[in-house]
């Protein structure tokens, strides 16, 4: 950083980045596809995570699809074993990988920087880069099926089924790298979010002032650059196993198996945590809006989720019960199981308080969120009952499991997601979703999702394995199996009505010319300060925060007998400024570029390690070019001093700009 | 930009139009509906022989002692929790004509209510932690405890074997405490898919597997535990009643988990030491006029079936001597031991009867109500491919299955005896003919159970008169 300062005093033109390589000019689309595959622009990252996480949506959809076709009827034989097993095992990892995960890092992506008041993230370059592993790791994974079949060992992957004498396809391999590639992708992300929060709040946003979201994606970045590395960690072991024929997780040399679940877990605990914070996070944004009143236990909400965020590395063995750990540790884990249910149920309570004495309106995001709540309610409830190790000896690796953990990842965080989805839509696109075609999606899907998930508590209980590709009659499975399945469809069929509503709804604005409100929830929080859709520049000036829901009471005041009296309209406080005189970092190829040679390299080491040569020198030409292009689009109409030392993404863009004309003209000379 | 500024004129919120009103409550009866159709199915136990909410052994039913009271405390809570959302939701929601600017009470908290909501919880769950402790100790062998039963059970791909450490009767010792306590290469009696326990007796297990993880469950008896390779993991079973006790492998075990079971039969203790006595001897010789059985041994002492499978007194010295240098185990374990193949009820992992099973007396009692209602649709009771009722070793022999079996295991069961470097192993493949393949059944360690040997109708006849001889 002594560097830094020294350079900033250095005129323009005296400056090394401008000599030798200029030849680096950074792009400068601002629209078609270029401005997607070039951008650094946290709004279009966050928009491209969403977009993949719903393609990938539709895959495992289709996958799960798949699975309650098979179970239909006793003996059914529309998948084979091996079939089955594939694509259950990639049903369950790309729900999780690349689904749930990245759509809460869509919402982390485009909200987080807008609900600070920042006008991007810390690191934009590396924000895209997080982005392309993402989508890089997600296509590797999805390849596997057309270059030997999925991976075949179960989300989980425990050892040593997941060997290469017990599984020799190629799909566990791609499992494998696929993940890693996704891992790192979480990450960077991480690292960037984090420090995005610490470091780029508003003026006069501290942290107790923070929007519920930002919290909670606060806690879940933690968890993830945490949690990450031990799964890749576990990942490198097994892909060392299966690739070199190391021994780590060879009984016949002495390893011992449970290793691997110790790692998985350990990771994996605070995964579904991190899976589920940020909706947590949404409907805590959302409840307030449609209560028309404060969110009740501000304070208890964020800490409980803090506390979520850390005893959530204390119970990772409750996924272990029966593995054979010892009776010490699993009345250990027990305990710790059971006592993280405390901070889950504060927050239960605090939601449902502050319904309490409100007006509610039973807009679609709040339908969405009163859906978490109850379906939330249902998924903690049987969640405790595992964490009675005596009872989880009887329900683990049954469907009662399957039904438990849907109705948190999906009844919790999916049902989250959605209601997110049409409470800022108007935010990200400048067009309020169909509310009828939203009240026909809130209803299939809890129908739906009722009717498939509901009967697998009772298949859990009456004995239903799970895993298994078929199952026999005579077992009292057949009746619920059918119920599931065709709950599944009825799912299905509500995510159909979501795209289905946002292609209506965007077409029907556009044909009749509809111009979104910039306030249609009487919304609360600082994103709102910005028009919308909201424009490139996020905001223009930057807003200095008083209080929590600061955007609300900058509408409302209150008065001393705490009545709220209007005291200016929506369109009154929404930022109307045009954005001139306001930097933004550029877009640049590199990142992608950088991330493209990651899967190639990963290719090559399951195919020919000559192709791994090749991924290996486009990483390396990806970086020179990222640390050596030029930090500013010559044409931008403004210096950015701070920039220039060739860090991985060290654009600070949030930073209140100084447009100087000078120095422009010098710069332009220099670099053109 | 537009004028939107009262939100109650936003256009999108009009009133909601009728077939959304009649769909939303058609949608709540529904869920209604489901959830009591779940809650009446919980408490009918007829026809679910994997039930966890009707434990028959002891153990099971302390393990149900706990999982009713807290399923009681958590249904309280849920009622409390989603009836009060309900009331809530109701009772705040907006009317029609409410002023928007006129603004409820912006309550933002109450630490009084915080504290008290954290700790109620943690007082109930402190309760239920006290109970939990307390089972967990009753569900923890005692290893010192005398008249207990020593098993070690070996999980592999895809079946249970169960190898008894007994004493000996013929010398006086006693066949629950004479037992050597080493499990780790010697055994006295050695089966496989169903273990034989004398009723009123503690057992207590060595799981293991030979391959990958398994888990050994049998939920009318005790909860499950994993079998871990390279681990022996204890835990415990007591049967009150006699009766068969179905299971089912519950940790992911590759290609045919859902393949994977076993069965506890337990049976009075006298009845219990001849079957033991009996499984010692080695196997028998069939009677000379018996030309088919005579045929079949001799083509199973030949063939490649006692590359995999022992029959104590016919192959173990001849064919299976390590000591000559012969590979008997495959990494998924030797195939099952077949001396007394037909002293057993089941085969293939528990999912084909081996012998006719007694008719199911739910089962008659179903067909009984049907024949007073006049109905025809009367259900065959003693179907022996209806695998939830196991076959009887006392009833005749099902052979239908066997000879299906025998004349292509990978059909009948998904196996992997043809595993290629790079691939899965697929249907077709695995189902191919041994010879046609141009392989042997000497075994390397990724081939994974019984391939398809092409036998003859006349073969598959000698092989199955033979193997019924072993009793």
């Amino acid at each position: 950083m002594a560097d830094d300062t020294a350079m900033l005093a250095l005129p323009a033109a005296e400056r090394p980045r401008d000599l030798a390589l200029g030849v680096f000019t950074r792009p400068r689309s601002k629209t078609g596809w270029r401005s997607w595959v070039n951008t650094v622009d946290h709004k279009k990252i966050g928009i491209m995570y969403g977009v993949s996480a719903l393609v990938f949506l539709l895959i495992g959809g289709f996958e799960a699809l798949l699975i309650r076709a098979q179970l239909w009827s006793p003996r059914n034989s529309l998948l084979s074993a091996d079939q089955y097993n594939q694509v259950y095992t990639m049903h369950g990892t790309t729900m999780v990988f690349l689904v749930v995960m990245p759509i809460g890092a869509a919402f982390a992506n485009y909200l987080m920087p807008l609900q600070i008041g920042a006008r991007d993230v810390a690191f934009p370059r590396l924000n895209a880069f997080s982005f392309w592993c993402f989508l890089g790791g997600g296509i590797f994974l999805n390849s596997s099926w057309l270059l030997g079949g999925g991976a075949d060992g179960g989300w989980f992957m425990y050892a040593p089924n997941s060997g290469v004498i017990y599984s020799p396809s190629h799909g566990i391999d791609f499992w494998n790298l696929g993940l890693i590639i996704a891992g790192i992708a979480s990450l960077v992300g991480s690292v960037n979010l984090i420090t995005t929060v610490i470091n780029m709040r508003a003026p006069g946003m501290s942290l107790m002032k923070m929007p519920i979201f930002t919290w909670m994606t606060l806690v879940t970045q933690f968890l993830l650059l945490f949690a990450v590395p031990v799964i890749t960690v576990a990942q490198f072991l097994l892909m060392f196993d299966r690739l070199f024929n190391a021994n780590f997780f060879n009984v016949a040399q002495g390893a011992n198996p449970l290793l691997w679940q110790h790692l998985f877990w350990i990771f994996g605990h605070p995964e579904v945590y991190l899976m589920i914070l940020p909706a947590f996070g949404i409907v805590s944004d959302i409840l307030p809006v449609f209560s028309r009143k404060p969110i009740f236990g501000y304070t208890f909400i964020v800490f409980s989720g803090v506390a979520i965020g850390f005893m959530g590395w204390g119970v990772w063995a409750h996924h272990m019960f029966v593995s054979g750990i010892g009776p010490v540790s699993v009345m250990v884990f027990s305990l710790t199981t059971m006592f993280i249910a405390v901070p889950t149920g504060v927050k239960i309570l605090n939601w449902t308080a502050t319904m309490v004495g409100g007006k509610l309106k039973f807009d679609t995001p709040m339908l969405f969120s009163i859906g978490l709540i109850t379906m939330f309610t249902i998924g903690g409830l049987s969640g405790v009952s595992h964490s009675i190790a005596p009872a989880d000896t009887q329900q683990t690796d049954t469907y009662y499991i399957v039904a438990h953990f849907h109705y948190v990842l999906f009844g919790g965080a999916f049902f989250g997601f959605v209601g997110g989805l049409y409470f800022w839509f108007p935010k990200a696109f400048g067009v309020l979703l169909n509310e009828t075609l939203g009240k026909f999606n809130f209803w299939f899907m809890l129908i739906g999702f009722n009717l498939t998930f509901g009967p697998m508590h009772i298949l859990g209980m009456q004995g239903m394995s799970r895993r298994i590709y078929t199952y026999d009659e005579g077992f009292g499975f057949t009746f619920w199996n059918r119920l599931a399945t065709v709950g599944a469809f009825t799912l299905g069929s509500s995510i159909l009505f979501l795209i289905f509503n946002i292609i209506y709804s965007v077409r029907r604005a556009k044909k009749l010319g509809l111009e979104c409100p910039n306030d249609p929830w009487d919304a609360r929080t600082l994103e709102w300060i910005a028009p919308n859709p909201t424009p490139e520049w996020n905001f223009d000036p930057i807003p200095t925060v008083t209080r929590v829901d600061d955007f609300w009471y900058r509408k409302y005041e209150e008065t001393a007998d705490h009545r709220l009296v209007r005291v200016a309209t929506a369109d009154e406080v929404v930022q109307h400024s045009n954005g001139a005189g306001v930097h933004l970092p550029s877009p640049s190829y590199w990142p992608l570029i950088t991330a493209f040679g990651i899967p190639i390299l990963c290719y090559g080491l399951i195919f020919t390690l000559w192709l791994a040569l090749v991924g290996g020198l486009l990483i390396v030409a990806g970086l020179y070019g990222w640390a050596l292009e030029p930090p500013d689009d010559p044409d931008a109409g403004h210096d950015h001093h701070d920039d220039h030392h060739g860090d991985a993404g060290g654009e600070h863009a949030g930073e209140p700009t100084e447009a100087e004309a000078g120095s422009e003209a010098k710069e332009m000379e220099t670099v053109g | 930009m537009s004028e939107q500024i009262n939100p109650s004129s936003r256009s999108h919120r009009g009133p909601m139009p009728w077939p959304l009103r009649i769909f939303g409550v058609l949608a709540s009866l529904l869920v209604v509906a489901l959830t009591v159709g779940q809650v009446y199915d919980i408490f009918q136990q007829d026809g679910k022989p994997l039930n966890t909410l009707d434990p028959r052994g002891p153990i099971a039913k302390d393990i149900q002692g706990l999982v009713q009271p807290v399923f009681y405390i958590a249904a309280a809570i849920f009622v409390l929790v989603l009836g009060g959302i309900l009331v809530i939701v109701w009772k705040y929601r907006e009317r029609p004509g409410d002023d928007e600017e006129e603004f409820v009470r912006q309550t933002e908290g109450n630490t009084f209510l915080e504290i008290f909501w954290t700790l109620l919880p943690a007082a109930i769950l402190a309760v239920v932690g006290v109970l939990t402790v307390g089972t967990l100790q009753k569900l923890q062998p005692d290893q010192k405890k005398p008249d207990v039963l020593k098993v070690k059970v070996i999980g592999q791909q895809w079946w249970w074997a169960f190898q008894y450490d007994l004493g000996d009767s013929s010398k006086g010792e006693d066949l629950l405490n004479g037992h050597n306590g080493n499990y780790e290469d010697t055994w006295d009696v050695n089966t496989a898919t169903e273990l034989v326990v004398p009723v009123g007796t503690e057992v207590q297990l060595k799981i293991t597997s030979r391959d990958v993880i398994h888990s050994f469950w049998i939920p009318g008896l005790n909860g499950k535990k994993d079998a871990v390779p390279g681990m022996l993991n204890d835990w415990k079973l007591f049967a009150d009643q006699p009766g068969v006790y179905l299971g089912q492998c519950t940790e992911f075990c590759g290609l045919s988990h859902a393949n994977m079971r076993m069965l506890v039969r337990a049976v009075p203790m006298d009845e219990w030491k001849v079957w033991v006595e009996n499984q010692r001897k080695p196997a028998a010789e069939p009677a000379a006029e018996n030309a088919d059985a005579v045929a079949g041994r001799d083509y199973f002492k030949s063939a490649q079936c006692a590359q995999c499978h022992l029959i104590r007194g016919l192959t173990d010295k001849t064919v299976n001597d390590p000591d000559k240098g012969v590979k008997t185990q495959l990494v998924s374990g030797a195939a099952p031991e077949l001396t007394h193949f037909a002293s057993r009820g089941m085969f293939g992992g528990a999912i084909f009867n081996l012998h006719l099973p007694d008719p199911d007396p739910a089962c008659e009692k179903r067909n009984a109500d049907k024949k007073t209602k006049g109905a025809s649709d009367l259900e065959n009771c003693g179907d022996p491919t209806n695998i939830a009722n196991p076959g009887n070793p006392a009833n005749p022999i099902n052979r239908p299955s066997l000879e299906a079996w025998l004349r292509n295991p990978p059909k009948e069961k998904p196996m992997c005896p043809f595993p290629q470097a790079g691939h899965s192993c697929s249907a077709e493949e695995s189902a191919a003919n041994l010879e046609t393949k141009g392989e042997t059944a000497v075994l390397d360690e990724r081939k994974r159970g019984m391939p398809n040997f092409g036998l003859s109708e006349a073969q598959i006849d000698q092989l199955v008169a033979y193997l019924e001889t072993l009793k």
